[in-house]
């Protein structure tokens, strides 16, 4: 069911259409069960590469696998507001493109984009100096072109927003490296994609500065037992200074390949 | 609240921070403000609560403004009939958040609306988790569900509005009842006047006499059933079935070497971190559903490990107290329903 | 006496430094007069002739959750474009015919000259031109698109978001939902008249869409500009600068199924008849010769 209400603004197709439905599920690999060649505690490789969007201040593309991302940062630029803001202020903004998922996503703005733009907001605004920016807003704008489960989706969404930021000369006081986890009785999954997070019984998401080793958000969902949780937190904060090299160097190396 | 001035923000740190920490109500950190916890308030709905931290008792008017109400939420519970798409299961939970204007006179309708989607999504976020959603919200497998729809309204806002919302949503989805109904199946009228054919005369016209045009639905086994009625006789439906695993939420207000809990509007604006942990303690055994940090501050791992431990002694505390609030809620209420029922009699 | 160090005395370094500035200056404020300077010569800001066209890079099905995808670059201009299919009853008066539903979104992401929020109206404009492009040249005949005459169709979402805006994206739109088209595959479907239900048989068996092979249609845009040239494939510098912009679609035998054009920025001068013929031979020849290149790209 795509488009209920008629809309002026766009192009529009029938009045009601519905994701087909399929007799048979080939699709052996369910839930837990779904092998990808990982170890446990091993995360999808990541490609990132910052300053795709020639427009804007800085921006960066991340690519795990299938969740793939861009991000864009304009700014600091003049507050629309009219009140005087002794701090910058930071705005997150999360678009899915239509076709990002298995089922078409209404092109209209809905809760998902907005829960996941609060997480990612909450991952990167303790990393920004915002008292440097008095009277500005920063803006990040985030486009999901393909997503393969939602905490992977906040995790990328954070490491590509913080890579933007700094590739847009923005004061911060360290990068933000993100990784998530899923748990299932004992066991713990780092980096699930969206059938084993559907398959989990809680996951977790964490975001750190592995520079100061200091934690920015921390993102959790489902059933998890504190001790569950506290142990999942530990192996993404491992996990995330390697997520940090990977940010660091991709960072130099689009430095000095424009000079 | 809108922004205190640095030196506002200073003087509630410094005091927090001081030995012993002092706050403007003359609290512990650790003290909760009285909590007032009310079930079925919406007579309409399927379940319902009202729950208020910190209402102004007697002699205690000269609280600093703005703490001096309290904060209020109604959450209620309505079921709807839903459809079932071929790859669910059946069965959801979708939650609304409001906010009544008059609690956030500073915000402007787009930040309301902001807020309101946030809180939603937070709520959402945790209580519609497929690990939570009661296996009874099925009515017909593969064809019907009920869709449980949890509406929430801020009335007031006096900080600490998380918490107050999952006790809200807590109590009122203890407080739910789901209607008993039973699979009906459509058998073609002919099939039935050829099986009824060979029955003698005499009882044919007796089973037409007493069924009537109606005896083309019959209670069927479920697995062919098509719909469902509801059962005729007066019942008060059971309860959801995960009953004991909705959760309520502690909120950590975290400040460098200290922290705090329920904190009032003004003790908000001054703390650069929060951190919101949804407990649940079904058969005793502490579960986490959910934790989120908001705030510009930052934390450590050290720290989080600590303030898990505190958090989930804290919970258990708040979780024993509304467990025993929601029996004394439900004593009354049945004293109550039981006295107007053969009050009414007797008159 | 304190040493004052001479800062005016300009090193070569700076010299180059500050005349960029200057140049951004200059640019920021007189976009027009920066504009001529540089068509006065023959040459534009980005060291193209204005005859010139800027490179295109495809890549197709990278995206696994829709049905058939494409990226599109033109110079920096970026474009993603997803087909979703999905099954819908047909309309009452065209029982045996699809949909395809074009649509374009400029999200804030791309340029600093987009709000989030609701289409801009460049984005409406654009959805639609794309709309009648596809719609107007047939390269999809709807008719291929039915399951069940009057029952059940597929419904085919084309969206395109654009990721980097430097200007042209019809081009590059029009690019990635025809080669996004190419790439889409359909499972097979079944109407059950029992049931009412339309169901496909499985995930893996699927088949590409009919469409008109001697239909794919390519475009290229141009905008006239008051100096006697018209830059081919004009970037988001020069796009508000333009008086009149238009495209010209062709199709693989160079026959032209579309042509569009409109005032655009200030209006100027009107072209007189002969004026405006030659015109718009010259920009079809250019259109004939982009759309071999482009077609190259596709196969």
């Amino acid at each position: 069911m795509a488009q209920s209400t008629f809309d002026r603004r766009r192009v529009n197709g029938p009045e009601e259409s519905f994701s087909p439905v399929f007799d048979e599920e080939d699709d052996a690999e369910l839930g837990w069960t779904v092998k990808h060649g990982r170890g446990l505690a091993d995360i999808r490789p990541i490609f990132l590469q910052p300053g795709l969007v020639s427009q804007a201040n800085g921006s960066a593309y991340i690519e795990t696998e299938k969740t793939k991302l861009a991000c864009a940062v304009y700014g600091p630029r003049q507050s629309k507001t009219t009140t005087y803001s002794e701090r910058g202020r930071l705005n997150v903004e999360v678009k899915f493109a239509p076709f990002s998922c298995v089922r078409r996503r209404s092109p209209l703005r809905d809760a998902e984009d907005r829960a996941v733009a609060i997480a990612v907001y909450q991952s990167i605004v303790s990393s920004i100096c915002l008292e440097l920016f008095p009277k500005s807003t920063i803006d990040v704008f985030i486009v999901v072109i393909e997503n393969d489960g939602i905490e992977g989706c906040i995790a990328s969404g954070s490491i590509a927003a913080s890579t933007a930021l700094a590739d847009a000369g923005i004061e911060m006081l360290g990068l933000v490296a993100s990784c998530s986890a899923g748990v299932r009785g004992d066991e713990i999954r780092l980096d699930p994609v969206e059938k084993e997070a559907a398959a989990a019984d809680g996951t977790v998401i964490l975001a750190c500065m592995p520079a100061l080793s200091s934690i920015t958000n921390v993102y959790q969902s489902g059933r998890v037992s504190v001790q569950g949780a506290l142990k999942c937190m530990e192996l993404c904060q491992d996990r995330c200074i390697d997520v940090h090299a990977v940010m660091a160097q991709s960072l130099l190396s689009s430095r000095t390949s424009t000079g | 609240m809108t922004g205190l001035s640095k030196v506002e923000i200073s003087y509630i740190r410094s005091s927090l921070l001081s030995d012993p920490p002092l706050r403007a109500d003359g609290r512990a950190p650790e003290d909760f403000r009285p909590i007032a916890v009310e079930t079925g308030v919406a007579p309409l709905a399927n379940g319902s609560a009202r729950v208020s931290i910190g209402q102004p008792r007697a002699g205690r008017g000269h609280e600093a403004e703005g703490a001096g109400g309290g904060t209020e939420v109604v959450a209620a519970v309505k079921l709807e009939v839903d459809g079932v798409g071929d790859d669910e299961e059946g069965g959801k939970v979708i939650c609304s958040v409001s906010c009544s204007p008059a609690a956030y006179p500073h915000l402007s309708s787009p930040a309301l609306d902001d807020l309101q989607s946030d809180l939603t999504s937070l709520l959402g976020s945790v209580l519609s988790h497929p690990s939570l959603c009661p296996q009874n919200l099925v009515i017909v497998p593969g064809q019907k569900a009920w869709a449980l729809r949890l509406d929430t309204i801020v009335f007031a806002d006096a900080g600490n509005v998380v918490d107050c919302l999952m006790l809200a949503c807590r109590a009122a989805l203890v407080d739910t009842r789901v209607p008993s109904t039973r699979s009906v199946e459509y058998r073609a009228p002919g099939r039935q006047s050829g099986t009824l054919n060979e029955v003698p005369d005499d009882l044919m016209d007796v089973d037409q006499s007493r069924n009537g045009p109606s005896s083309m639905l019959e209670t069927r086994d479920p697995s062919s059933a098509v719909d469902f009625e509801l059962a005729d006789y007066w019942d008060e439906g059971k309860v959801l079935e995960s009953r004991d695993s909705w959760p309520v939420c502690v909120t950590l207000n975290m400040l460098p070497t200290i922290h705090f809990l329920d904190a009032t509007s003004q003790e908000e604006t001054a703390v650069p971190l929060r951190l919101h942990t949804m407990f649940s303690f079904p058969g005793g055994k502490p579960t986490s559903h959910g934790m989120r940090m908001a705030g510009a501050g930052t934390s450590d791992m050290t720290q989080i490990g600590l303030l898990l431990k505190h958090a989930e002694k804290y919970a258990r505390n708040m979780w024993i107290g509304l467990e025993a609030k929601l029996a004394e809620e439900e004593a009354r209420r049945s004293v109550k329903a039981r006295e107007k029922f053969y009050g009414g009699r007797r008159r | 006496m304190s040493v004052v160090p001479d800062e005016k005395k300009p090193t070569p370094t700076n010299q180059v430094q500050s005349d960029e500035l200057r140049a951004q200056i200059f640019q920021r404020l007189h976009p027009h007069a920066y504009l001529d300077r540089f068509l006065v010569e023959g040459v534009r800001p980005d060291g193209r002739t204005p005859e010139e066209w800027r490179d295109a890079f495809i890549n197709v099905g990278s995206v696994s959750t829709a049905d058939g995808s494409a990226l599109v670059r033109i110079g920096g201009t970026t474009i993603v474009c997803g087909v979703k299919a999905e099954i819908a009853e047909p309309e009452l008066d065209t029982p045996d015919q699809g949909f395809l539903v074009p649509n374009i979104d400029l999200p804030a992401i791309c340029s600093p000259k987009f709000k989030p929020g609701p289409p801009s109206e460049e984005a409406q404009v654009l959805s639609e031109r794309l709309n009648a492009a596809l719609v107007s040249t047939q390269l999809l005949p709807l008719t291929t698109l039915c399951i069940e005459p009057g029952r059940s169709v597929w419904c085919l979402y084309v969206d395109a978001t654009c990721i980097n805006y430097d200007g042209n994206a019809f081009d590059a739109a029009l690019l990635a939902m025809v080669a996004a088209l190419r790439n889409t595959t359909l499972p097979v479907a079944t109407y059950n008249e029992e049931t009412g239900r339309t169901t496909c048989r499985s995930r893996t068996t699927r088949h590409p869409l009919s469409l008109n092979r001697d239909k794919l249609i390519t475009g290229l845009s141009f905008g006239v500009v008051p100096t006697p040239s018209v830059p081919l494939d004009p970037t988001a510098f020069e796009e508000p600068l333009l008086i009149r912009a238009f495209s010209v679609v062709v199709d693989v035998q160079g026959r032209v199924v579309f042509v569009e054009g409109g005032v655009c920025g200030k209006s100027g001068t009107d072209y007189d008849g002969d004026e405006g013929s030659t015109l718009i031979e010259k920009s079809i020849q250019a259109a004939q010769e982009r759309a071999k290149i482009l077609h190259q790209l596709l196969q």
